[in-house]
């Protein structure tokens, strides 16, 4: 039995812990959900390390009950199964890290520790289990999990205005899981459905034998797809619009976008690096694992559209961005706008576009959360993040500064960042798919740079605001996650392989299924 | 002197003569126990309750075996019996701690237990007549238990208001059978369900006609919109734990009654009939969602929750095809719904009620702050809520799945996708409870604890362990299900 299993199994036991925990012992929470995401995290690269370079791996898989008689009398056995591929690995690795260090730079809210860690722990582990789950319940399971977690982390522990933005995140991302449950069980019972039509095993030969028996299991709908493709038409146009919509709204896409920036500006700030860094992620997850890897020629046949939308979003993001008198709400757009850019990459269908979609997804996450956290300490000893009410915080914390200006230039693409070797190939693939849409984004690119620099511009420098002589720079324990989101930045884009190696394995799997 | 000891249908109707003659046992004792040791009647009415359960259980994978033409024993009847019994056994113990806090008229013991009697009598007779006699021995003890505190004239109001609107459901249903019984000239449904097919292709309109009575009369009974008027108002009225016997016991045998009277009657060719409930089961879920949207009393918001539930509860029996083999998996997942429901509703009325003796209060004001004074039932209650709401890892979450996947089977999707949408405007109401339990008093010193008895927290832990384990073991409730004979 694989270890995979206990990447979301040791948070969700120690949130479990964290229950049981004295109320006052906030220190003794914290260290038992820091160690639950250590352990996630070791599991991680020991899961890299040993990763075999082909297919799922360290799979554990328990079957969990049976549903009787569910379809024409067959049973449909659901499995509690988690595993890691090239794509999720990655990822995985991203979230662990995110986690691990919002424990370690963020302290409990007075008073609440226990609630606070169990909810966080939860949220987290959920996010894991999405991106391990190999079956579609399970898959499901976790995302209805992170949904609530994230609404109670944002309800109970954000800002003057949480109710209203927990709601408006609760709704938005309850009916996009409505969406990839439909898309779900349409793929499922798609497969499955074909047996009833008419078109048996026996009368196309080619089938795989599982075709036509109910199965929720991730692998084998990936391999039963792919060879009932040419059978199971009509539908597939339309799961593949259901599953676009839900991502739509999962990764806050202009029309969807709104609950993004409210929950943002609402949250504390190990939720945002949470919520920035790696939920919105997921959305981005959902359509390379099921779009391009169960419905290529879906992905091939609405490229357009992903493009029109990638590119909408770009420039939406930056400009929304750059309209933003806050920096929480100039991290949400900006990351709504690399998102935008993910999928511009994607909607090329080319190894480079999609390879440059996944290095943008971690690069993104890395920058979103460190902006983040930033943004956070510095909210934290001025009192707020607008840009109007700061100014000459390079004197008073020229560490924090720094650390600021580092991660805005990573975000706008400079070279030697993670950002850049993102861009770049993201960019190489859509030019090939889609060229003029391509150049429009481009623009994309000089406008991030107009507004992170006017942002940071506006906050660094200039006339110091009035109480900046008590402001004190970064704490110790803040360094680490400084520290090592920035190197982790900079590993990326200096030695790109050390990610892009899988990434480009995972770029030629889904292509290969698709052709 | 024929045998009268040794006779198969003493054991068939087993659980109901217990639950029978232990009614009658504690209404004697009610006038020979002293007026301070009538509380302790509920213990006698308990046991009864555990003995029925054993030979309920036995039955659970019998041969459907008939007793006397009128009561059948089969796989749908052991499981509704179970249901039911189960249900009595929590409220019981749950009016029991209760009544330690508010005094309650002794009578309520054996008027629960009269109920249960006729709620077991709708899970099995195959009879018009008995099942309509079973409906109003369950009707009459829930009119008088709805009342019980007479001297409140919210209580009485509530009762009264059950009562006019139940006696009318249960004219409607009366006049519903009266049509069927008008063509066939039998009330066995054995012999209607011989027959089904034949009458409605010779008369249609009455056959149509007969099943939107019946729907609509039972409609009554289970709250469905539009029939659901009285419910916020007898939930309301009643003390907490008759609301909750309403709520799912009394519900439970009223979905027994509907699915074996509608599918004896009109199986076969008349299937398409049960399309119709389809409509019903719609508006009850979107309606009763979005009437307690804006509602603050905690009782209230409890109704209106049950009537949506209830519109989930109903969906398994508007999928009813022609293909008979296909059914078990709607009863299945019917079953599997009704108890994940029974016992989170349940716990949820159970929790309100302690916290709405402490705290005086009707309005949902009494949850603030819960967190602090009782961690334990603020966990509990948000567990409750979080399963009525359906989150994964309980059991409302999957009984929901479960009825999803059958609209799927069944190709109305359109009804899937709607408990889903409705799902997701219930958790506007149910999270936010969430928030006024964990909402901080800034005067930490101002805060009172609370202390539920160890019945009430038994009930509670109870209520826990069984919405938990039918989210996380799911296999525990569905795999006796898969070998249950239903008819």
């Amino acid at each position: 039995m694989g270890l995979s299993l206990w990447l979301p199994g040791a948070p969700v036991i120690a949130a479990l812990v964290t229950l049981f925990l004295p109320a006052r012992a906030a220190g003794l929470s914290r260290l038992v959900a820091g160690v639950g995401f250590a352990v996630s995290l070791v599991l991680a690269v020991l899961a890299w390390a040993g990763y075999p370079g082909a297919g799922y791996a360290h799979v554990s898989s328990f079957s969990w009950f049976t549903l009787p008689n569910v379809w024409l009398g067959h049973n449909l056995t659901i499995g509690l199964s988690f595993g890691v591929d090239s794509l999720s690995l990655p990822l995985l690795t991203l979230t662990a890290v995110i986690a691990l260090l919002a424990v370690v730079g963020r302290p409990s809210p007075e008073g609440r520790a226990r609630v606070y860690r169990f909810w966080q722990s939860l949220f987290a582990a959920a996010i894991l289990g999405v991106l391990a789950a190999l079956d579609l319940f399970t898959f499901l399971v976790a995302l209805e999990l992170a949904l609530f977690a994230g609404f109670f982390l944002i309800q109970q522990f954000g800002g003057p205005r949480r109710r209203h933005a927990a709601y408006k995140f609760l709704l938005y991302r309850g009916f996009a899981t409505i969406g990839v449950l439909a898309a779900f069980l349409g793929l499922a019972y798609g497969l499955a459905g074909l047996y009833y039509q008419g078109a048996t095993v026996a009368s196309t030969p080619k089938l795989p034998a599982s075709v036509g028996s109910l199965t929720f299991s991730l692998p084998t709908l990936q391999h039963d797809i792919a060879h009932a493709a040419p059978v199971f038409g009509g539908t597939r146009p339309a799961l593949f619009l259901v599953l676009l919509l839900a991502v739509f709204i999962e990764e806050a896409f202009v029309p969807f976008h709104t609950w993004l920036p409210q929950a943002h500006e609402q949250a504390d700030t190990a939720t945002n690096m949470l919520m920035g860094g790696i939920m919105t992620k997921i959305g981005a997850y959902i359509l390379l694992r099921f779009g391009v890897g169960m419905l290529p020629d879906q992905v091939h046949r609405f490229s357009l559209l992903l493009a029109v939308f990638g590119v909408i979003n770009i420039l939406y993001g930056a400009f929304a961005a750059w309209a933003a008198d806050g920096w929480r709400r100039l991290i949400a757009f900006s990351s709504i706008s690399h998102m935008g850019l993910v999928l511009l990459g994607i909607s090329a269908m080319n190894a480079a576009g999609l390879q440059g979609a996944m290095f943008m997804m971690v690069s993104s996450g890395l920058l979103t959360a460190l902006l983040f956290f930033i943004s956070g300490a510095i909210e934290e000893r001025t009192g707020t993040s607008q840009m109007g009410q700061l100014g000459g915080l390079s004197k008073p914390m020229p560490m924090l500064s720094g650390f600021l200006l580092f991660a805005a230039l990573g975000s706008l693409g400079l070279p030697l960042t993670s950002g850049f070797v993102s861009e770049l190939q993201a960019f190489l693939g859509a030019f090939a798919g889609h060229p003029y849409l391509s150049l429009v984004g481009a623009l994309g690119l000089i406008l991030s740079a107009t507004y992170l620099l006017y942002a940071m511009q506006k906050t660094t420098f200039g006339p110091a605001a009035p109480p900046a002589a008590a402001l004190t720079d970064a704490r110790p324990v803040e360094y680490l996650p400084l520290v090592v989101l920035t190197a982790l930045v900079l590993v990326v884009g200096v030695y790109p392989a050390v990610i892009g190696d899988l990434f480009g394995l995972s770029a030629h799997t889904l292509l290969g299924i698709g052709g | 002197m024929p045998d009268l000891i040794h006779q198969p249908y003493w054991l068939t109707m087993g659980p109901l003569l217990i639950v029978s003659v232990t009614a009658f046992v504690v209404m004697i004792l009610e006038f020979i126990f002293l007026k301070g040791l009538r509380r302790w009647l509920v213990w006698p009415a308990l046991a009864g309750v555990l003995a029925a359960l054993v030979p309920a259980v036995e039955h659970l994978w019998a041969k459907p075996t008939a007793a006397l033409n009128t009561v059948m024993i089969d796989g749908f009847a052991s499981v509704f019996t179970l249901l039911i019994l189960v249900s009595a056994a929590l409220i019981l113990l749950f009016s029991y701690a209760y009544s330690a806090e508010q005094p309650l008229a002794a009578e309520h013991t054996y008027l629960i237990l009269f109920g249960v009697a006729g709620a077991l009598a709708m899970a099995s007779a195959v009879d018009l007549i008995t099942l309509y006699i079973g409906l109003e021995l369950l009707s009459v003890a829930s009119y008088v238990l709805v009342a019980v505190r007479r001297k409140s004239v919210r209580a009485v109001e509530g009762g009264i208001k059950y009562l006019i609107m139940g006696s009318v459901g249960s004219a409607v249903l009366l006049y519903g059978m009266s049509f069927i019984y008008g063509i066939s000239g039998t009330t066995n449904l054995v012999q209607l369900g011989q027959l089904g097919g034949q009458l409605y292709q010779q008369y249609p309109a009455i056959v149509l006609l007969g099943f939107i009575l019946m729907l609509c009369g039972m409609g009554f009974k289970l709250s469905l919109v539009p029939f659901h008027m009285w419910t916020p108002d007898a939930y309301d009225g009643a003390p907490s734990p008759i609301s909750s016997f309403l709520a799912t016991l009394s519900k439970a045998a009223a979905f027994a009654m509907l699915l074996r009277m509608l599918l004896f009657i009109f199986n076969g060719v008349a299937t398409e009939v049960f399309y119709w409930a389809g409509i019903f089961a719609a508006a009850t879920m979107l309606a009763g969602n979005l009437l307690a949207l804006p509602q603050r009393n905690m009782k209230r918001l409890l109704a209106f929750s049950s009537v949506a539930q209830a519109g989930y509860a109903l969906i398994p029996l508007a999928l009813i095809g022609p293909s008979y083999t296909d059914w078990t998996g709607l009863f299945d997942s019917l079953a599997f719904y009704l108890f994940a429901y029974t016992f989170m509703t349940i716990g949820a009325f159970a929790v309100v009620s302690v916290v709405g003796q402490s705290s005086q209060t009707a309005t949902d004001d009494a949850l603030h702050g819960l967190y602090q004074r009782s961690p334990w039932l603020a966990g509990a209650l948000t567990v409750f809520l979080l399963s009525l709401a359906g989150m994964p890892l309980t059991g409302g979450f999957l009984g929901k799945f479960y009825i999803f996947m059958e609209t799927i089977h069944f190709q109305a999707v359109w009804l899937g996708v709607l408990l889903f949408v409705a799902s997701v405007v219930s958790f506007y109401y149910y999270l936010g409870w969430v928030r006024h339990m964990f909402r901080r008093d800034a005067d930490a010193a101002a805060v009172q604890p609370i202390h539920a008895g160890p019945v009430m927290n038994l009930v509670v832990a109870l209520c826990v362990a069984g919405t938990l384990v039918l989210g996380v073991v799911p296999a525990a409730l569905l795999h006796p299900l898969q070998w249950v004979q239903w008819f």
